[in-house]
């Protein structure tokens, strides 16, 4: 019993030093995106690479934390707000599509600031702002790791949500039909996008241990905040679907109170 | 012997005749007498818009690029309408077979309207709101050019992170491309704000011209 609680202890604290990653398996739900193949729909691929990476990652010492887990309807803000509460060492974004080549990777539009003030409230529209940088390193990475595979690479900048509201280094993925024809709902083309995903992963870990994280912005209550300010990204829980008795720190359904200014640069 | 029938009927022919050449004379008096006092200033000449070099963005769905490529059309004059047709004229490239973006065809554009930037600069003296201020569209030089595309079309178009992407940078290019004094372009869809434009990529936004533009990766001309 002695013996017992220590290593009990030890397993805890082993389990809560685990970097966590963030996967958010695109669509889902009403929702079923771009048709892949006959009866194949983009929700049923970002599910089932979702699930395989999250395997892979988790054997290689990973906490995974899910957006959706099974074909339900789940928002951007609340994918959002789970990136947002979960604080992840990376966040990635799966998505599937029938046109274009291979695998592209994107990041945000949203220029990186030169000083963050952590006491400044954080725009919901801009919260991945302050880890553009990190999350264009991350997309370098990954591009790098995927030119080695036989599967062609592009990468650019969107615009997009939850995209933008995530405050963590996010990369959205997406899986295109290859040259020969397969589509991303092949499984072993799915499996080598995963594999390559973690290894880079793998990688990411040990670097993101050597960057300082940015300061964590401060929350700013609903009732303190003018309706024409900025909102807030940092949601202390994930908005629920139905409208819910308690304030909500953040309300991302509110029009943007700014027009993020796009770098706009897609590179081949 | 006639029958009387026969009498009958040939003078109901003959009045009938008459009747029929007195109105022919008749309208053919009136209308002499129109064209006679009808404006004889000459009409003016019709303005035939010779060909020109425009720059269309022409992006590519297989390595996500945009390529700046030369055609020789014929515009109007009148920049809205112009702006308009440069874009009706891009997006029917995508509906052609070898398109490397494929779209649907159809009428994709209602209107293209220009907006003259700085917003409220009109009112003379008049201070700005602090609502109004926070507007980037109250500081922005340049014109914004408001895009309304009709639904019909925006809704076939293909869901995908790349395929959306290009679509907006492709557009915007073109804008910024062929009209310098567009700095800011607005995507309508029937005349209102909508979310995205498939479902993946933001379209509610402003977005700036001077900063969409994607690296060209080569120059290509076709007439």
């Amino acid at each position: 019993m002695k013996l017992l609680i220590p290593s009990l202890l030890l397993a805890i604290s082993a389990a809560a030093q685990q970097p966590l990653v963030l996967i958010d398996p695109a669509r889902g739900g009403s929702k079923g995106g771009a048709h892949i193949a006959d009866r194949v729909e983009e929700k049923q691929v970002t599910l089932q690479v979702a699930q395989h990476l999250g395997n892979l990652l988790r054997a290689r010492g990973f906490a995974v934390q899910v957006t959706r887990d099974s074909d339900v309807d789940t928002t951007n803000d609340q994918r959002a707000a789970i990136a947002n509460t979960t604080h992840p060492i990376a966040c990635i974004l799966l998505y599937a599509s029938s046109t274009g080549n291979g695998v592209h990777l994107f990041t945000t539009t949203l220029p990186q600031p030169s000083m963050v003030d952590p006491a400044a409230p954080v725009v919901w529209d801009e919260a991945q702002s302050a880890y553009a940088a990190r999350s264009q390193a991350l997309a370098s990475g990954m591009r790098e790791a995927f030119g080695r595979t036989r599967i062609p690479i592009a990468s650019g900048t969107t615009w997009m949500r939850p995209l933008d509201n995530m405050q963590c280094p996010a990369v959205a993925i997406e899986m295109g039909p290859q040259k020969d024809g397969t589509a991303a709902d092949d499984p072993p083309y799915q499996n080598r996008v995963a594999e390559t995903i973690a290894g880079v992963l793998l990688f990411w870990k040990n670097k993101v241990g050597s960057m300082t994280p940015p300061a964590p912005p401060k929350p700013e209550p609903t009732a303190t905040t003018p309706s024409s300010a900025p909102k807030p990204a940092m949601p202390t829980q994930p908005k629920p679907a139905t409208p819910s008795p308690a304030p909500k720190p953040a309300a991302p359904a509110q029009p943007k109170p700014t027009t993020p200014k796009p770098t706009g640069a897609a590179q081949q | 012997m006639i029958p009387r029938y026969q009498r009958i009927l040939f003078i109901v022919l003959l009045s009938a005749s008459v009747f029929m050449a007195i109105f022919l004379v008749y309208m053919h008096r009136k209308n002499f007498a129109e064209v006679k006092n009808a404006d004889n200033t000459p009409i003016e000449a019709p303005v035939y818009s010779a060909s020109e070099q425009v720059t269309l963005d022409i992006a590519d769905d297989a390595d996500f690029t945009l390529t700046p490529t030369t055609r020789s059309i014929a515009l109007p004059q009148t920049a809205a309408v112009r702006a308009r047709a440069l874009v009706e004229h891009l997006l029917a490239e995508y509906s052609l077979p070898r398109s490397t973006h494929p779209l649907d065809g159809g009428i994709a554009v209602d209107d293209v309207f220009l907006v003259p930037l700085p917003l409220g600069s009109g009112a003379q003296n008049a201070p700005l709101s602090k609502d109004a201020q926070a507007d980037p569209l109250t500081q922005a030089n340049g014109e914004l050019a408001v895009v309304n595309l009709r639904s019909s079309w925006v809704d076939g178009h293909p869901a995908g992170i790349t395929s959306e992407t290009l679509t907006i940078q492709s557009i915007v290019g073109t804008l910024r491309a062929n009209l310098p004094e567009v700095t800011k372009v607005k995507f309508l869809v029937d005349g209102k704000p909508r979310d995205t434009l498939a479902g993946s990529v933001e379209f509610d936004r402003i977005f700036d011209a001077e900063a969409s533009i994607t690296a060209p990766v080569q120059t290509a001309t076709h007439d």
